[in-house]
């Protein structure tokens, strides 16, 4: 799975399902604090990115450092708020739940996240860690929670006996495993995994990648699967979005992303998979700032022309169904 | 991943229940750790002392004999074994007015101790969790009071409520809960960016469970230290105030108090701050060193 341009199943959507989950226009602007009083500027983070995820789908976030990807998913989490835009969850106005009917709501979409090492209290026990949404959202009797804790661990694969572990005593793979555990426990409709496996090892990274491709499989699971890793992206997603500072530059189907990537800035990302046997033709990035009209790419974009740097380039349908953002797409 | 591991952490894994468990990890954890067991007898040591108080003092620690006025100790001539640490300025048996007095000073110290570090810890997680106005309110109280010096802050305080033992744990529990409060918020504002607390809000965990089950426990460590440190204080503390009248009313015996009345005689009959300045450095030794291997136990990092 980790060679690097994968074979795809013909995975493209042919009739669309109602979304799951469905983004319009999120925009996350931080301030920069001026020298005395007021802001300097604002940074944005993200940038009026719209996206859906239908039901069972597993659409794929990848972007480089700093491209927003991780804070779309954070603003999905309701752990930050949105500076614009509104996400629609199941039909109903996520943002503007709240109190228990977004208690409520909240059981159905659960994240994994990144760190395997920090996202895990080193105070508790697995058996608490894993049990602490259980708690939460339901009041089990301790049997009955016990025996949850132990399905839900072998589930992922973990003898049921480590519950009374504490986290150290686990490597970084079982401790992702243990993460996954607690992000199912809730049987969420929706799981926001954020960059899962970029602090594992390689191989270790192919069995959790398995873990959820096989919780896929077995559930009614759709998946918002944030990485930057492009060959494992293409494992586990049906579409893929790619992000280059804070915008949303390509949304299309994995198989005719990686095999007839649109966008130049896509181009790029698969050129630059080692051994992809492809020329890398942008330019390193540049510590420029990017100018504030026109595509953000354009300083490093080997294509672009008059259009580019003046206008922004919204997100268009192309001929092979892909939404692209680029004001050359046809020509180039 | 390693299957070997988990199937080694399988075959160990114990049986019995939890409370065992934690029962005899401790006693194994204290029986490996010589700072743990030294510190444990040592504050053994001075509370059966306290506890036996009655039946091991020689005489009624009130008594004044003129003949006893500056007897020497036992070590230095004139000193008999009668009278071990010899006789204060009023003619009274040291030796019995210090074990007497270990209720007192112990009693001080421990309710102090364990008020202030309570409503600190708690009122600055929940200053550092919370954030805003609620930090705010909490963090401005805490400059007012730190402002003032601590023992005149205890004044202050005493000259409202007036004297008295209780009155006393009152006025130095609301001086020292600041410095609690103080190092609690610095590291719930380090815990509160930490991973797990994210995971526990994504779940939905309300905010007072995450303060209570997370944050708390995560700051035990800083707080054990400064309480520990801030035992010996507490114990100087009340000398000072029973030493104007505002603590402890005389005769009862403190050992700080008894350090305060050596003070004036210090050239002339030394062993008057002695015997209670060496049990002070005990108490706090030990509970230095209990509280520094309490501090190993309760993180499960550790090496067992």
């Amino acid at each position: 799975m980790l060679s690097p341009v994968p074979s795809l199943p013909d995975q493209a959507r042919t009739e669309s399902p109602p979304d799951l989950l469905s983004v319009k226009g999120l925009v996350k602007h931080y301030a920069l604090p001026g020298r005395w009083f007021g802001r300097a500027g604002v940074i944005p983070a993200v940038d009026d990115v719209s996206f859906s995820i239908g039901s069972r789908e597993t659409l794929g976030l990848v972007g480089e450092s700093g491209s927003g990807k991780s804070t779309i998913g954070r603003m999905i989490m309701r752990l930050i708020r949105p500076t614009a835009g509104n996400i629609l969850f199941d039909g109903q106005d996520w943002l503007a739940s709240s109190g228990e009917e977004f208690r409520r709501a909240r059981r159905r979409v659960q994240m994994v996240f990144q760190s395997p090492y920090a996202s895990l209290d080193p105070r508790w026990r697995i058996a608490d860690i894993v049990a602490e949404p259980l708690r939460t959202h339901q009041s089990l009797p301790a049997a009955e929670l016990r025996d949850r804790v132990a399905g839900l661990l072998q589930a992922v694969g973990l003898d049921p006996s480590v519950a009374d572990r504490h986290p150290h005593q686990f490597s970084g793979g079982q401790r992702q495993r243990i993460g996954i555990a607690r992000a199912i426990a809730l049987e969420p409709d929706l799981l926001v995994a954020d960059e899962p496996v970029s602090a594992l090892d390689v191989s270790v990274q192919a069995q959790i990648l398995a873990l959820l491709q096989d919780i896929k499989a077995r559930g009614r699971l759709s998946m918002l699967f944030i990485s930057h890793d492009l060959s494992v992206v293409a494992y586990l997603c049906d579409r893929v979005g790619v992000l280059y500072r804070g915008r949303l530059v390509e949304l299309a189907g994995t198989r005719s992303l990686f095999h007839a990537p649109g966008h130049p800035y896509t181009r790029a990302l698969l050129a630059a998979i080692p051994g992809s046997g492809q020329r890398c033709e942008a330019s390193a990035p540049s510590s420029a700032a990017v100018s504030e009209t026109g595509c953000a790419y354009a300083s490093r974009c080997p294509h672009a022309r008059e259009p580019c740097r003046t206008i922004v380039p919204a997100l268009r349908p192309s001929g092979s169904g892909a939404l692209i953002a680029c004001h050359r797409v046809g020509e180039i | 991943m390693a299957d070997s591991t988990l199937s080694q952490i399988a075959a160990t894994a114990p049986t019995e229940s939890v409370h065992n468990v934690a029962r005899n990890q401790f006693l194994k954890a204290l029986r490996r750790s010589p700072k743990g067991l030294a510190g444990l007898l040592l504050i053994g040591m001075i509370l059966i002392g306290a506890a036996a108080a009655p039946a091991l003092a020689p005489y009624d620690p009130a008594q004044q004999v003129l003949g006893w006025r500056f007897l020497p100790p036992v070590w230095a001539t004139g000193g008999g074994w009668d009278h071990i640490l010899g006789g204060d300025n009023l003619g009274r048996d040291i030796f019995s007015r210090i074990v007497v007095g270990a209720r007192t000073s112990l009693a001080v110290a421990i309710i102090v101790v364990a008020l202030a570090a309570t409503i600190g810890s708690l009122l600055g997680a929940v200053a550092g969790y919370a954030g805003g106005i609620v930090d705010n309110l909490i963090m401005r109280l805490v400059d007012f009071l730190l402002a003032f010096p601590f023992l005149l802050l205890a004044l202050m305080i005493m000259a409202i409520l007036g004297p008295g033992f209780w009155t006393m744990v009152l006025a130095l529990s609301i001086a020292l809960w600041v410095n609690y409060a103080r190092v609690v918020r610095g590291e719930a504002l380090r815990i509160e960016q930490m991973e797990f607390v994210e995971a526990a809000r994504s779940i939905g965990v309300p905010g007072w469970r995450i303060v209570l089950g997370h944050v708390l426990p995560n700051v035990i460590p800083s707080v054990l230290v400064l309480a520990t440190l801030e035992v010996a204080l507490v114990i100087i503390a009340e000398a000072a105030l029973s030493f104007l009248g505002l603590g402890v009313q005389p005769p009862t015996p403190s050992w700080g108090k008894m350090i305060s009345e050596g003070r004036d005689f210090l050239y002339d009959a030394p062993w008057m701050v002695l015997g209670p300045g060496l049990v002070i450095l005990m108490t706090s030794v030990g509970i230095n060193l209990f509280g520094d291997f309490l501090r190993d136990f309760v993180d499960p990092r550790a090496e067992r």
